[in-house]
This record gives structure tokens, sequence and C-alpha cells, in this order.
């Protein structure tokens, strides 16, 4: 990353939230572009060349998931949903549209900067792809193909192993419960989710220490699952 | 010509839709009666010879009988059995028999006797009147068999229309009934909203096009009434019928004129009268329909008025402590010291995170009330669940020991996640709200039987006994003398609600005031989740 202040692009029509995250973000060395609609966002992102792109749902002239489908078309920059819509629905559709991360309104100053912050980081090339992920005493090694947990070798079928691996490769984000059928069953799957659940359930027992309060296969509720991020 | 379609030979009309069979082609001019076929003719000849073979015999035994006698109860029957023709047939062959064989000159045809010319007389009136009368006891009884089928059949639809509740079910049953009474596959169109919605067809398949549907939209509003013949309008190969009580419209029936289903009923008046009995029954549903509404509109304004009257109590408190603060900070933050300042912003968040709780629970009341809490069961495990909810409730829950109790191998429950997780966290934080801080939560679940039982239990004030079902009631709070229990008062019914959507029911144990509490759901255990391959 070449920019020192990375270049977030805020797309909200309630100027109160305009300025709050222009007074919440900027301290904490970012610059900020404003856009107060869909047209001026999908202009904004492609001259004013944001790092991560805050999105709202609501806007008044194109709606937030046309704006976010339209860009992922040409750009793979970071896009953070916030939105004071709730339903899970609605984060399952726009997280497979292609959005980072969903954070609804209200939402805490701190915890919206972590999130940030994890999808900048998740971004940086190196990290895209990692041969080796560690996270506390879990070792996913996609060259050996072997899970190891406090170095012990865990023997994992190949779905499950390709579960994990599709977990790993998003580790920190949240994958649907539709992208990791697709992804481990086939697209002749989606829609199973009921079949997911066990699934993981299943896998839970072998890679974590307590399978009811999961430490390292996370449950986004009614979402997906996510593989906890290295710190 | 006034006449049913007379099914002969005991034929009748069952519900079954068995059809007269149409035997005759053509009609009598005087009696109206089907024209008789040639084997009436054959079987009346055959009686006249059976007549004239009978008469040779007595002949043997009595010298000179009265053989007339004989042909003219041998015509009678004739009359009786197959009506004008074949009688009259039978008269003209009686007379000619007995003329050729019983009377001088014999074996002549020759009338010297004008006797002869009596009896011939004689027997034509007889085969006129008695087959005129044998015909019209005929389509009396005949009349009168269908009369019954037909009140048997309307009998039997109003019967099966009337046992009928879900309003879809009823709707189905008519164009089944329909169908099978006109011979056409049918489709019924019920208005909703002010325009025609295709609510019932059987097949599935058999849409109307957009502008059929505008076609019978005008037939509902001012077409014939469905008695009226040939009035009938058509929307390509849809007959539309008016279905109608003394209120007005209720349906369109669109009949496909270019389907054919088997044994149809033919009979016009027996259609009106089933149409009429539709009309009646889907006029009933439509109005039970509306009165529900009603009364939900009623409940709802009902609640709307608590709303408000929470509303202004629980929006403007928190307002007033953040707009107090803020003010305060903004004219006279310099005058504060660190500590000071700190309290005020403290404030600032804690209400209106407190304002936040109340709308989220006023918007959770909306979705059941507003009956689009259609739950989504899906195979769920519950520890998912009870940690979304802990985290959910993260921040109030600092400084107390949460124990969460999972017995191990729980099975999974088929639950809505998003209405299962807001009661749990509302349970966690009623459990906050009505103990002391720093007083241990406990949660713990365990299979008994056929249920899953999910405990949440405090230490804190108790519930007295009055109270057990009183607090699932809406805006209701215990104890709210304590400041810090002001909540929504909105929680517990939110739980009740969303744990009933779940197929569950809660239930609160507590040994009284002082006691602490235990919230138990009780969720079933789904028996149909099927373990994958690994």
């Amino acid at each position: 990353v070449t920019q020192i202040r990375p270049m977030v692009l805020v797309v909200d029509d309630e100027p109160q939230i305009r300025r709050l995250l222009r007074n919440g973000l900027t301290p904490h060395g970012f610059d900020m572009a404003e856009a107060t609609n869909g047209g001026e966002a999908l202009r904004l992102a492609a001259t004013a060349k944001p790092n991560v792109i805050i999105l709202d749902l609501g806007l008044p002239d194109i709606d937030g998931f046309s704006v976010l489908e339209r860009l992922r078309e040409w750009s793979d920059v970071p896009i953070i949903i916030l939105s004071v819509r709730s339903r899970e629905n609605e984060k399952v559709r726009a997280l497979e549209l292609g959005a980072d991360d969903y954070v609804t309104k209200p939402f805490g100053m701190a915890e919206f900067l972590a999130r940030i912050r994890a999808a900048l980081r998740r971004h940086q090339p190196e990290t895209a792809v990692p041969t080796v992920f560690t996270v506390d005493d879990l070792v996913f090694d996609s060259i050996t193909r072997k899970v190891l947990l406090k170095g012990a070798d865990i023997r994992l079928s190949p779905k499950q192993y390709r579960l994990l691996q599709t977990l790993v490769q998003h580790a920190g984000k949240v994958v649907t419960h539709q992208q990791l059928l697709n992804e481990v069953w086939g697209p002749a799957h989606t829609g199973d989710v009921q079949y997911l659940r066990v699934f993981v359930k299943n896998l839970r027992q072998k890679i974590e220490p307590y399978p009811e309060r999961p430490h390292y296969l996370l449950t986004e509720l009614g979402v997906g699952y996510r593989m906890r991020a290295p710190q | 010509m006034p006449s049913a379609e007379a099914p002969r030979q005991g034929q009748s009309v069952g519900t079954d839709g068995a059809r007269p069979c149409r035997r005759h082609s053509g009609r009598d001019r005087l009696t109206g009666e089907p024209r008789a076929p040639l084997l009436f003719y054959l079987l009346s000849a055959s009686v006249i010879v059976l007549a004239a073979s009978a008469a040779y015999l007595i002949s043997w035994i009595v010298p000179d009988p009265q053989v007339a006698v004989l042909f003219l109860a041998a015509v009678f029957a004739c009359a009786i059995l197959w009506g004008l023709g074949p009688s009259l047939f039978a008269a003209a062959l009686a007379v000619a028999v007995k003329s050729f064989f019983f009377y001088r000159p014999i074996f002549s045809f020759r009338v010297d006797d004008p006797r002869q010319l009596l009896d011939l007389g004689v027997f034509a009136v007889v085969a006129v009147l008695t087959s005129n009368l044998a015909a019209q006891t005929r389509r009396q009884t005949d009349a009168a068999v269908q009369r019954e089928a037909n009140i048997a059949i309307l009998h039997t639809f109003s019967g099966r229309l009337a046992g009928i509740a879900p309003v879809h079910d009823l709707y189905l049953a008519i164009v089944e009934h329909l169908g099978r009474a006109f011979g056409h596959e049918v489709v019924l169109l019920v208005p909703s909203n002010g325009r025609l919605a295709i609510v019932a067809d059987r097949l599935h398949d058999r849409l109307l096009t957009g502008d059929e549907i505008a076609l019978a939209e005008g037939v509902w509003r001012a077409g014939p009434a469905v008695s009226t013949p040939g009035a009938a309008t058509m929307a390509g190969r849809w007959e539309l019928l008016r279905l109608s009580t003394a209120r007005g419209s209720t349906a369109v029936l669109a009949i496909d004129r270019e389907s054919h289903l088997n044994n149809p009923l033919a009979d016009e008046k027996i259609h009106a009268a089933l149409l009429d009995q539709a009309a009646v029954a889907i006029e009933r549903a439509l109005l039970a329909t509306s009165l529900e509404e009603a009364r939900i509109r009623a409940k709802a304004e009902e609640l709307r008025d608590a709303v408000i009257s929470a509303i202004s109590h629980d929006l403007q408190t928190p307002l007033a402590s953040i707009i107090g603060a803020v003010s305060a900070l903004r004219r006279f933050g310099p005058l504060y010291d660190e500590s000071s300042r700190g309290e005020l912003i403290a404030t600032i968040h804690e209400e209106a995170e407190r304002l936040d709780h109340f709308i989220r629970s006023v918007l959770d009341l909306t979705r059941i009330r507003a009956d689009a809490m259609q739950p989504r069961l899906e195979a769920v495990e519950l520890s998912d669940i009870v940690n979304a909810a802990l985290q959910r409730t993260e921040a109030a829950l600092t400084g107390r020991e949460v124990t969460v109790a999972l017995r191990p191998g729980l099975p999974m429950l088929k639950l809505d996640v998003f209405l299962m997780e807001r009661a749990l966290v509302n349970l966690i934080e009623n459990a906050i709200k009505y103990s002391p801080a720093g007083q241990p939560i406990r949660i713990s679940a365990q299979q008994r039987g056929a249920w899953v039982d999910l405990d949440v239990s405090d230490r804190g004030i108790g519930i007295a006994s009055e109270d057990r079902e009183r607090i699932f009631g809406e805006f209701v709070r215990v104890g709210a003398a304590d400041a810090k229990s002001a909540g929504t008062g909105l929680g517990l019914a939110i739980v009740k609600a969303f744990v009933g959507a779940n197929g569950g029911s809660v239930e609160t144990e507590s040994a009284g005031r002082g006691a602490g509490a235990t919230f138990r759901i009780k969720l079933p255990v789904a028996s149909d989740i099927e373990e994958p391959a690994a």
C-alpha cells in the first residue's frame, strides 16, 4: 500500500451520519470522500480511488444493492455495508453480492473502526492466499493438506477439509451458507442449509476443544460462518 | 318443448354424475315422448301374435270366444309398455289378425261385419288414451326421480361446502364440483382488494390472460346473472359466469369450453342451483375473512393506543436525559471537571442505547402484530443461539458471572434462529434487569423426552405467584418502582410470542419474592433432521 492515509468513501444520504463518520474516522488516519446518492457513489468510486467504501442501503436514487452490484462489476475494493436494516436475509444478500462486511446502525465507533481495518488488511494481496494458516492452537497447512490442533493431526474427510479451506481463505470474513454450499458441494446443493448446519456440527466436534462454545469456526446466526482471524 | 330429458327404463341421475342415456333419436309429436325404436314395433307385433295364439287355443275349448277382449288387452299392454306408435300399430295389426283368422270370411281381410270397424275404432282410442296416460305417469315418475337426484346432489354439495374451513380448500372444492357438473375444467376468480384473482384451478395451468381477467372483471361488475341462458360472456375459450347472491356479485366462474370431462350433469336447473350454492358459500367465506380482518384491525388499534402512551414515556424519558446532558456539555463543558463530563457522556450513551433497545422491541412487536412473523424453521444447534445471544448482551453482562451449561449431545432443533435469539436476549436482559448488579446468571439446557428445556436463572427479586401469567402481557412491568427496572414492558410478551412461533412454550419458576427466578423455554425436538455423510 503506497498511500499513508487510506481513503474512505462514505455513501450515505443522512448528513448526520456523514458528519459522525467524518469526525470519527479522520482523527484515526483516514481521508474521506462523501457521496449522498448512488450515482455520485459510482462516480466517486472511479475517480476518488477509495481504499474502502462505506455503503448505506437506503439511498434516494439507486437502491444500495444495485450500487453494490454495479461496483462489483469492475472493482474489488472492500465494501462495508452500514445500514439500519438488520434482517438476516438482507445481510446474506449483501454478502453474496460481494460486500465484505455488514454493520447495522446504530453502531459503536470502536467496533466500526476495527471492521474497516480488518477489511483493509484482508485486501492486502500478500495475505490473500496463506499457505500455512495459524490461529491460536489451530494450524491449517494447505501444502501438506494437514490440519493440526495443539500439534495433533486431525483427520478430516475431503469435504470437511474443503469447507475449512474455504473459511480459511476468507478468514475473519463471513462466508454465507449459500457460498459454502456452492464451494464445497457444488451449485446443485445450494439451499440445503440444514445439511450444512449438521455438517458444521460434526466438524466442530473435531476441531473445537469445546464444540458448544466454538473458538475457531464461528457462527454468524442466520447468515453463515466465519473463521477466526489471526491476531 | 318443455321437457327434461326423461331417463327411461328406471334410469336415474345419481350423485356420481351418471348421465341419462340418450336412447331415442327423435320425439313423438303427440305425447312429447321420444319416438319408439323399431324394436318396440316388433315387440308389439309379437304381443299380438301371442294374443292371437291364445285366442286360437281358447277357441278350441270355448266356441266362439270374445277374441276382441283378448286383443284389446294386448293393445292396452302395448300402449303402457311402448307408447303410442307401437300401440297404434298393435291396434291395426290386432284388427287385421282378428278379421283374417277369427271372423268370416276366415282367411280374408274382407270386413263384412261393421263390428270390425267399431273394434278398430275402439282399439285405436284405447291405444291413444292409454299410451298418453302411461307417458304422463312415466314423465311424472321420471321428474320425481330427477328432482330427488338433484336434491341429493345439492345436499351433498352444500354439505361439503359447509364443512370446509380453510378458504382455499373451499375454493378448490367448488372448482372440483362445478367442473364435474359442467363437464369442463373451470377456474374460479374471487375479488380481492377490488380486483379479481384466480383462487382455484384444478390443473394449475389453465390460466386466463390479463385481457381475459379484465373481461371477467367486467362480468363481475355488471355481467348477466348466472342462469340467463345464452347470455354468457365469452373470453377466448372461456365462458364467464357471474356468481351472485342477493347482496351482489361474489365471484366469476370461467368455464374452459375446450376441455371435456366425462359424465357431466346436463340439467341446467341444477347448474344454476350449484352456482347459487357456490356463490353463497364464497360470500360466507369472504364475509368471515373481512370480519377477521376487522377484528385484527381493532386489536391493532388497541395496541397502537397502548404503544403511543408507552412511547410518550419510554421515548421522552431517555430523550430528556440526552438533551439535558448534551446541552449542559455544549454550554458549560469547560466548567465541568473530568469526572462530571465523563458522567454526562455516560448518561448520553446509556440513554441512547435504551432508546435503541426500545425501538427494536417495538419493531419486534409490530412483526408479531402484522402477522408477518412466519417462522423459518431450520435445523440449528442451540449453542449457536445461546452464543449469539450472549454476544449481543455482552456489554450488559459486564461484571456478572455467567454460567452456560448445555448438556453435551443435545439434538439439533428446528427453530427460527432470529426469533429464538431475540427471545433468549430478552430473557437475559430480563434477568439483568430484575437481579442486582454482580449477581450471577445461569443458562442451561437439557433434553427431557420430546422437549429440550432452555433455562435462564437469576438470583434476583423473583416473581410473586400471582404475577406468573401476567408478566407475559404487553406493557406489564412488575416492580417498576425500582428505577433500574424501567424497561419497555414488552420484553416478555415478545419472548412468549417468539417462542410460541417456534412451537415451544415459556414458563417461570420462582420460590417467590426475593428468591430469584427461572424462565424455562420448552422447545420440541425435531424428528426429521438427517445426518449427512462426512
